[in-house]
């Protein structure tokens, strides 16, 4: 049957025909299952649309603004820190501030101490503080503090303040001669000026202890002077009562979150020892020109839920740098006050006095006379003084005044002491007591109607005075320890070798403003004074404001 | 003229055709067709609705993520597909994988054991468990404890992590909540608070 079929023409066309149709239907049917097979799985495989504009949340902070942390690098290392940025700024500052900064420098070998700081003129407040500083460092030597001075290498003219040196490592502040005290081994005291706005001026102390290779305490202060005012702000008075411990938690906050921390919980409020490094690291504080600042924790940084993270306590200091939002809130409302005029240009200091008051009994004090002026090389030594910054005493004749007063005026606008050296330069003891009193006072009238001041001392010519004249005058006589004998020319370096390199604490030295190399000595005088640690002052500074009665040589 | 008989070939080609395609569909099953079926259930989150992860743990997904049911793989014979766990599919809480709103983080997180969590440890690259490392200071593993009470360890790495979370009042069970939680790309640090909102939601009934 089926090959008789097969076998008619007609129907094997209709066959093949039927069969090309079937083969169509099938393809069909199985195109249409993968079809639907694909989309299924094409519509399974979807997503939800991904919603390009969520961004994921940040941290919750417990507080405003941006703090980060840096771990610092070992006491161990005493490498000395290249020059940086900070540096750079602390010069400027130091340009910015001046020159009319008091700088101090102390070398103590017997309480193995060596401070270098700096006193502003009339801020008595602030003077105060750095001399408490000083102090405190002294006390705890456990050893009787007397001046000390040293022979000309000491290099102690290089005084005040050095840029930078608050990032210095320890260890070299300790080691480094300019800083460090004997050996390396005691206390230094470094400041640094770090801000100068308006009639403000802050400035860090910091007080090492130790030595190189192990150091014992590191603390940094920062006090704030408002010159105009006289108020100091500085320590807790620069913070919230609460603001050491917020410090602390946002610190450990930091902390966990760069450890990779996950957990939401709050920290454990720190304790007792945490808050103490809290609180040292608030009295750190170096404000930055951005209006945020710089704290430095002590090394011991910790909390029980960092240790849990991995992270051991901070062996270590940590400095943290905080942005002006932050500190906005831990800032008391005293330091904000002094803070809003920040901006305002540093409006300077006073110009340097010759009668600043200097401590006699701190520092070792020499003062430096010169008699017969005013001469024609008086003008050229006010010059100098008045650049190296250093006092002297002055015994003017009332004749030469006459003729130069213009020069009196100019030395006491600049508050050098000014002294009777009679009218005529004659010896009192020749003379009766009432006229040995005429010589003395008449000038001392001339140089008082002069200078609007009256002059209250004098020096009697060749230092002849018996106590005739003493009763007839009546006002303490001024003589001197050290005769330079520069009446008779010796020179230049022979000046400065029978001055600076014989004086001691105390002694009151003698020139004469008439000899021109008395007066081309002075600068390399004073110099010389300063670098074996003495400090030049005047001779009612060298008595402490109230010169002795009778006849005076030295302290 | 008589009509002639269809041909016989047909019934064959539909029976081949019927054969291959019920191949087809049992081997889709299953492979694909658990993780499919979870795309077909992923929906997002309220803020407020718990998803159950297995072992009364369960977790409360941020408004606008989008959750899914987990489908963990089984067994894996490359070059064929792996072989997937289609019990889901039935009703079994097999975990959950919630992802953010961006579509860069994902995280997986599923009640378990150490075995169980043996293949998200390996996918996060992390080191075995936290008895077999050096002690904790090589800073690989990190303990913590969360607001909500439960313990976290974890391990991390640029775009991964990998945790366990054992909720507050089963801190003794050695069953926990295994959680991996990784970026598509970018790094997972800008992840890490939203990664921390998820963790802290979850917890576990009596």
């Amino acid at each position: 049957m089926l090959g008789q079929t097969m076998s008619n023409p007609r129907y094997r066309v209709r066959h093949e025909h039927s069969q090309r149709i079937l083969r169509a239907r099938d393809r069909h049917v199985a195109c249409a299952v993968l079809l639907a097979i694909g989309a299924g799985t094409l519509a399974c495989c979807a997503t939800p649309a991904a919603h390009s504009k969520w961004q994921p949340p940040p941290w919750s902070s417990n507080g405003a603004g941006v703090v980060t942390i840096e771990r610092a690098k070992g006491a161990a290392d005493s490498s000395p820190e290249p020059e940086t940025a900070a540096d750079e700024e602390a010069l400027q500052l130091a340009d910015v501030v001046g020159r009319e900064v008091m700088p101090g420098r102390i070398r103590n070998d017997g309480t193995r101490v060596q401070a270098r700081y700096m006193e502003i003129p009339g801020a008595t407040a602030f003077n105060a503080r750095v001399r408490a500083i000083l102090d405190d460092a002294i006390a705890s030597s456990n050893a009787t503090y007397t001046p000390e001075i040293f022979d000309a290498s000491a290099g102690l003219s290089d005084r005040g303040c050095v840029a930078g040196v608050l990032s210095w490592p320890a260890a070299q502040v300790l080691s480094d001669t300019r800083t460090g005290p004997l050996e390396g081994t005691g206390t230094s005291i470094v400041c640094e000026i770090r801000t100068a706005f308006d009639s403000v001026i802050g400035v860090s102390f910091r007080t090492i202890t130790g030595a190189p290779d192990e150091v014992d305490r590191d603390l940094t202060v920062t006090m704030f002077v408002d010159i105009e005012t006289n108020e100091v702000i500085a320590g807790d008075e620069l913070w919230t009562a609460d603001a050491a411990a917020r410090f602390w938690m946002r610190i450990a906050e930091t902390a966990r979150r760069e450890a990779n921390g996950l957990s939401s919980a709050p920290l454990s409020p720190p304790n007792a020892e945490q808050l103490k490094r809290a609180k040292r690291a608030l009295d750190s504080v170096v404000y930055s020109a951005g209006n945020g600042a710089t704290l430095t924790i002590p090394p011991g940084f910790s909390a029980s839920e960092l240790e849990a993270l991995g992270l051991e306590p901070a062996v270590d200091a940590i400095t943290a740098t905080i942005d002006a939002a932050a500190l906005a809130e831990w800032e008391s409302d005293a330091a904000k006050s002094l803070f809003e005029r920040r901006s305002e240009p540093f409006s300077g200091l006073p110009e340097w006095r010759a009668d600043t008051p200097v401590d006699c009994k701190f520092v070792a004090c020499v003062a430096v006379t010169y008699d017969d002026g005013p001469s024609i090389h008086t003008q050229q030594l006010l010059d100098t003084l008045r650049t190296d910054h250093a006092p002297a005493s002055f015994y003017m004749l009332g004749s030469a005044a006459n003729q130069r007063p213009d020069l009196v005026s100019e030395a006491a606008a600049s508050g050098f002491e000014i002294g009777s050296h009679t009218m005529t330069h004659t010896d009192l003891t020749s003379l009766k007591p009432q006229a040995a009193r005429a010589e003395v006072l008449d000038a001392a009238r001339v140089l008082g109607d002069i200078t609007g001041s009256p002059v209250t001392t004098y020096r009697p010519p060749y230092g002849a005075v018996n106590n005739a004249v003493l009763s007839a005058v009546n006002q303490p006589a001024i003589l001197w320890t050290i005769d330079t004998l520069d009446w008779k020319d010796p020179g230049v370096d022979e000046l400065v070798r029978r001055s600076a390199d014989a004086a001691k604490a105390g002694d009151i030295i003698l020139f004469h403003d008439t000899h021109a190399d008395s007066v081309n000595a002075a600068g390399a005088v004073m110099r010389r004074l300063r670098d074996r640690g003495l400090t030049p002052v005047t001779v009612s500074t060298l008595f402490g404001g109230t010169v002795p009665t009778g006849t005076v040589f030295g302290r | 003229m008589t009509t002639k008989p269809e041909p016989k070939p047909r019934p064959r080609v539909l029976l081949l055709s019927g054969l291959l395609l019920g191949g087809i569909l049992v081997g889709y099953v299953a492979t694909f067709a658990p993780a499919h079926w979870a795309h077909l259930q992923e929906r997002t989150s309220t803020g407020t609705e718990k998803f159950e992860l297995g072992g009364n743990a369960q977790v409360i997904a941020p408004q606008g993520w989008h959750v899914r049911p987990l489908v963990r793989e089984l067994v894996s014979w490359p070059p064929l597909p792996p072989l997937h766990d289609y019990s889901a599919m039935f009703g079994a809480h097999t975990g959950v994988v919630i992802t953010s709103p961006d579509g860069v983080l994902t995280v997986e997180m599923h009640w378990g054991n150490e075995a169980s969590f043996e293949s998200m440890r390996t996918e996060s690259g992390a080191p075995k468990e936290e008895s077999e490392l050096p002690p904790p200071d090589n800073g690989e593993w990190r303990t913590e404890q969360l607001a909500s009470g439960a313990a976290l360890t974890h391990t991390d790495s640029d775009t991964a992590i990998f945790a366990v979370l054992r909720p507050k009042g089963k801190t003794n069970d050695e069953a926990a909540v295994g959680v991996l939680a990784r970026t598509n790309g970018p790094g997972i640090e800008a992840y890490r608070p939203a990664l921390s909102d998820v963790l802290e939601q979850v917890s576990a009934s009596e």
